[in-house]
């Protein structure tokens, strides 16, 4: 069976952000009591996956790299409908930046899915917001990357027309796996989780690796591996600016667009 | 003890939020304004899984149990009580023909109830009254080979979108005397049965309250439930362990509700250039709440751990009922008070729980019978 | 590091077109190459003649290495990952920016991979620390959190910038070298095969997860003017929405309406027209990166929660918006 690889990430549930702080003594970020959530884009690309299980018979893949409690999120991946899930987690892997996480999964998944025919991804983690990983994990495994991914079809499971989205236009690219897709919310509605599918997820395979498990370069995972550092944190004031505009209709549009443009929204 | 739920309840308890959040959130305003339920709902929650929550796998059901069935009720009812009532309601169908049902009528009727082609209805109560059994005034007479039922039903949720009812009437006495009833299974489409007046009310609005009539129903000979003359026993262990634990559940979604939105609101609200939240009138008021809440919630989650033990609950069952419903109705009270003057506008769903909590309370007895039970039982025991 | 030198910008281009982002970046990489007295580089991938690559002088560009070819006009993530990694491994540059668009963030994560350096995205500012490191200011868990991200062993140090956080120089009178790269290709550079190239079809969209709202209220006015609304949305790619009161009076349908009895919406940007803000409806957008108010009255207290305030009537302000924005865009 033809296998797409799902990379899915636990993030802190969005809906309590309000609540996270900074450590005042260590710069640490604290998130105590905030529930651990499936970043919702890597549901659109597990939804993916899940329509070629359904349609064309694939075999669909979870794969992860987090802290061992999180173990439940993946749980939910398979109660959606996938068949495994592979957990790396380890004290070595942790403190990875973009360029070490995607090393890492790159290497769970030859190790674990090495003919997979698609790895689907979110196009980003809410958290973190980089969208780096995907295009890094296809370099690790030597296959081509699309992201910005708005729309996945295919008449055969084999070929797949992807629309790419670019701000002004749009990109169709035609291509066959092995190649790595990084899907946006437009792509799909994901399925809602049944209870069936929460009684069948307990039978499914849920395995935990190490780092020893994977063949892995030591110096290239987790904190060690990562070419960048956060120097420190900070909260910004969120405030809001209130600047009050008044003129000539003309005037203030003109002075509302340089502002937009400024503030990065247009 | 043990009160961490399992990762199972866990996700169960996501899981059916999350569908409440996607399919129940956006049909709340029309539900309160024509007071109907949304039927193509009935497939979906079916789909989920929601409607075969205490019917065994052989029969279409998952069989998860009665504390899973608690979380999906309150997390339902969380965002609307009147879906809750019409699910919690459904279950109070299933679980009496799985436990009493002929081999044949569990085949014919839990995999269309649990599949979701239709919801079921559970029914005692008459215009004569509900809690006075006794005064039960329909009938059921055997003509050799089939029943012929007269009388009315009131009250019965999901009375217009049912196809499969159950329902309890007189056929006799017993040997001492006393008025004896069996449990039946009723289709709407027997030739004499009709559905009579819907009721308006002032909560639980898109949940189906509506009469039964019966008027020389011809109902199957193969359609009486349990054994002729168990039909008390069959209706009141249906109440206690069925339906006063689904009002119990919808009692605690509704506390949770009022906890969130009163919180949520404490926060925005801005008097005085902070926002009340940080004043100690409105923390007392959410620390009550969220007592009340909480109490509530860990009292149905025993009485529904012990049901699904296989222990006897009848009086946990009704403490859980009698608190969590009451309780409800103060949070929603509590609630109202922190919104103020908003709790009067309808775009705050304060106003609807409040109304919803009150209709929870006579729904599966009312608060008095309840304490009827109970005190019944301090006395015994202590 | 000793033998990097130089600060480097990718010029993304659509169609020949030079998006604003690339020569907001040259003018942040002059300033930090004049304070650490080094060059700017400008990376140009496209079907150009030199005399494009020229214009980049005047917005402080002092080399511009020049890709140009047939194949190179339609972006290719491994094309170009592999030009710009044999560039750069030749002239082994201090850092490398590009934009953080669409395109930017295809293409500098596998350019990064490939280099094995450090790459941080969505900067919203640029700085030189104390220790001569590239501090970059990188929000995190949508805006709640900022990071400072350093490189300190790996070079060229890499980022992705948000558009508009720099303002982009006037062109200037100025001089520099235009230097031609050679562009050799294999097919399996051009994979997966682009089939088409479309402009985006401007239209509105879904209310739920849209990331510009357009939102109306009773001081529309008419459901005449509720056009210019989705005007707007249509331009920006968002989708309209309404209050209460604009539903009531028919101007809008019941799906739109925003706030605590309709949707609540946390869109980049929201424009709320002749809407007052009472409590009911802010809730429902208060979560919104920015909000920008238009409202004739103006002690409406929607102004106390607002970004940018426009004292004006939104019938006459919401068209001259929409001109200013067509200018601004370049759509006809």
């Amino acid at each position: 069976m033809p296998e797409a690889v799902v990379c899915v990430k636990p993030i802190p549930d969005p809906k309590h952000w309000d609540r996270l702080s900074l450590d005042p003594k260590t710069g640490v970020l604290r998130r105590e009591g905030i529930p651990t959530v499936i970043n919702p884009l890597d549901k659109h690309a597990l939804e993916i996956a899940l329509q070629l299980k359904d349609n064309f018979g694939w075999d669909a893949t979870v794969v992860s790299m987090a802290p061992p409690e999180t173990t439940q999120t993946l749980r939910e991946a398979l109660a959606m409908g996938a068949d495994r899930a592979f957990l790396a987690s380890d004290r070595q892997l942790a403190g990875a930046d973009t360029l070490a996480t995607a090393y890492t999964l790159a290497g769970l998944i030859k190790k674990k899915a090495p003919h997979f025919q698609l790895v689907l991804c979110g196009n980003m983690s809410l958290d973190g917001s980089t969208s780096q990983v995907a295009p890094q994990i296809a370099h690790y495994l030597g296959v081509p990357h699309i992201t910005h991914v708005s729309k996945v079809q295919t008449q055969d499971g084999s070929t797949f027309q992807v629309t790419m989205d670019l701000k002004l236009a749009q990109l169709v690219l035609e291509g066959q796996g092995p190649m790595v897709l990084a899907v946006t919310k437009e792509v799909n509605l994901p399925r809602l989780v049944n209870i069936m599918g929460i009684l069948a997820a307990e039978k499914k395979p849920l395995e935990v690796l190490s780092a020893s498990d994977l063949d892995l370069d030591p110096s290239k995972v987790g904190q060690e591996g990562s070419p960048t550092r956060v120097r420190n944190l900070f909260m910004p004031e969120i405030k809001r600016r209130r600047e009050i505009l008044k003129g000539e209709p003309e005037e203030v549009a003109e002075e509302l667009v340089n502002r937009l443009h400024q503030v990065g929204m247009l | 003890m043990d009160f961490k739920l399992s990762e199972r309840e866990e996700l169960l308890r996501k899981s059916v939020a999350e569908f409440a959040q996607r399919e129940i959130a956006p049909l709340v305003e029309e539900m309160e304004k024509t007071g109907e339920f949304p039927r193509p709902l009935i497939k979906k929650m079916g789909d989920i899984g929601l409607l075969g929550l205490v019917t065994s796998p052989e029969y279409g059901g998952n069989g998860m149990g009665f504390l899973a069935r608690a979380i999906a009720v309150e997390e339902i009812s969380k965002v609307s009580a009147a879906v809750g009532i019409a699910l919690q309601v459904h279950h109070m169908a299933c679980w009496p023909i799985e436990t009493w049902g002929t081999e044949e009528q569990k085949k014919k009727y839990l995999p269309p109830l649990t599949k979701g082609d239709t919801l079921g209805v559970c029914s005692i109560t008459e215009p004569s009254g509900g809690s006075d059994v006794f005064g039960m005034q329909t009938t059921a007479r055997d003509e050799g080979d089939h029943w012929v039922i007269n009388g009315r039903k009131c009250f019965a949720t999901n009375s217009h979108v049912s196809d499969i009812m159950v329902i309890v009437a007189r056929t006799g006495e017993d040997a001492k005397g006393r008025p004896a009833f069996s449990a039946f299974i009723v289709e709407p489409s027997y030739e004499g049965f009709s559905l009579g007046h819907e009721e308006n009310k002032m909560g639980f609005r898109g949940a189906f309250s509506g009469e039964l009539v019966f008027q020389d129903c011809k109902v199957p000979k193969e359609n009486l439930l349990g054994k002729l003359g168990e039909g008390l026993k069959i209706g009141l262990a249906t109440v206690n362990r069925v339906g006063r634990p689904g009002m119990a559940s919808i009692g605690v979604g509704l506390c949770y509700a009022s906890l969130e939105e009163a919180s949520k609101f404490a926060k925005e609200r801005v008097l005085y250039g902070k926002p009340i939240s940080n004043l100690q009138a409105i923390q007392f008021l959410l620390a009550d709440i969220y007592a009340l809440a909480e109490a509530a919630r860990i009292l149905n989650y025993r009485a529904n751990w012990m049901m699904d033990q296989g222990l006897p609950c009848d009086t946990e069952m009704t403490l859980a009922k009698y608190v969590a419903t009451e309780n409800a109705f103060q949070c929603a009270r509590m609630a109202c008070d922190i919104h103020g003057g908003y709790s009067c506008i309808l775009e705050y769903p304060v106003q609807r729980f409040l109304r919803d909590a009150w209709v929870s309370i006579p729904s599966g007895g009312t608060s008095q019978v309840a304490k009827v039970v109970l005190g019944r039982h301090v006395v015994k025991n202590f | 590091m000793e033998g990097y030198k130089g600060f480097w910008v990718f010029i993304e281009q659509l169609q020949g077109r030079i998006s604003d982002v690339g020569l907001e970046l040259l003018a942040k990489a002059r300033e930090l190459a004049d304070a650490t007295n080094t060059y700017v580089g400008a990376l140009l991938l496209g079907d150009f003649a030199e005399d494009k690559a020229k214009e980049l002088f005047g917005y402080g560009a002092d080399k511009v290495f020049l890709f140009s070819h047939p194949h190179l006009q339609i972006y290719h993530s491994l094309a170009y990952t592999k030009l710009i990694c044999q560039a750069v491994k030749a002239e082994k540059p201090e850092a490398l920016f590009m934009g953080a668009t669409p395109l930017g963030a295809d293409l500098a994560p596998r350019v990064a991979a490939r280099l094995e350096t450090g790459l941080s995205a969505h900067c919203v500012d640029l700085r030189l620390g104390e220790d001569g490191v590239l501090e970059q200011i990188v929000p995190g868990f949508g805006g709640a959190m900022m990071a400072v991200i350093v490189c300190p062993e790996k070079r060229p140090q890499m980022a992705t910038v948000m558009p508009g956080v720099f303002p982009k120089l006037e062109p200037q009178e100025r001089q520099g070298e235009v230097v031609p790269m050679e562009v050799a290709l294999e097919e399996a550079d051009l994979k997966p095969k682009v089939v088409e190239f479309k402009a985006k079809e401007q239209k509105t969209v879904a209310l739920e997860g849209a990331s510009v709202v357009i939102c109306g209220g009773y001081g529309m006015g008419s459901k005449e003017n509720w056009q210019l609304l989705e005007e707007m949305a249509k331009l920006l790619g968002g989708a309209v929405g309404a209050t209460r009161p604009a539903v009531d009076e028919g101007w809008a349908p019941e799906e739109v309406m925003i706030g605590q009895s309709g949707k609540i919406v946390h869109p980049k940007l929201y424009i709320g027209a002749g809407i007052s803000g009472v409590m009911h409806h802010v809730v429902g957008v208060q979560d919104s990166e920015i909000i920008v108010v238009i409202n004739k009255d103006p002690n409406a207290p929607f102004f106390e929660v607002c970004d940018f305030g426009v004292v004006g009537d939104a019938t006459q302000v919401l068209p001259a918006l929409i001109e200013k924005l067509k200018e601004r865009l370049q759509v006809d």
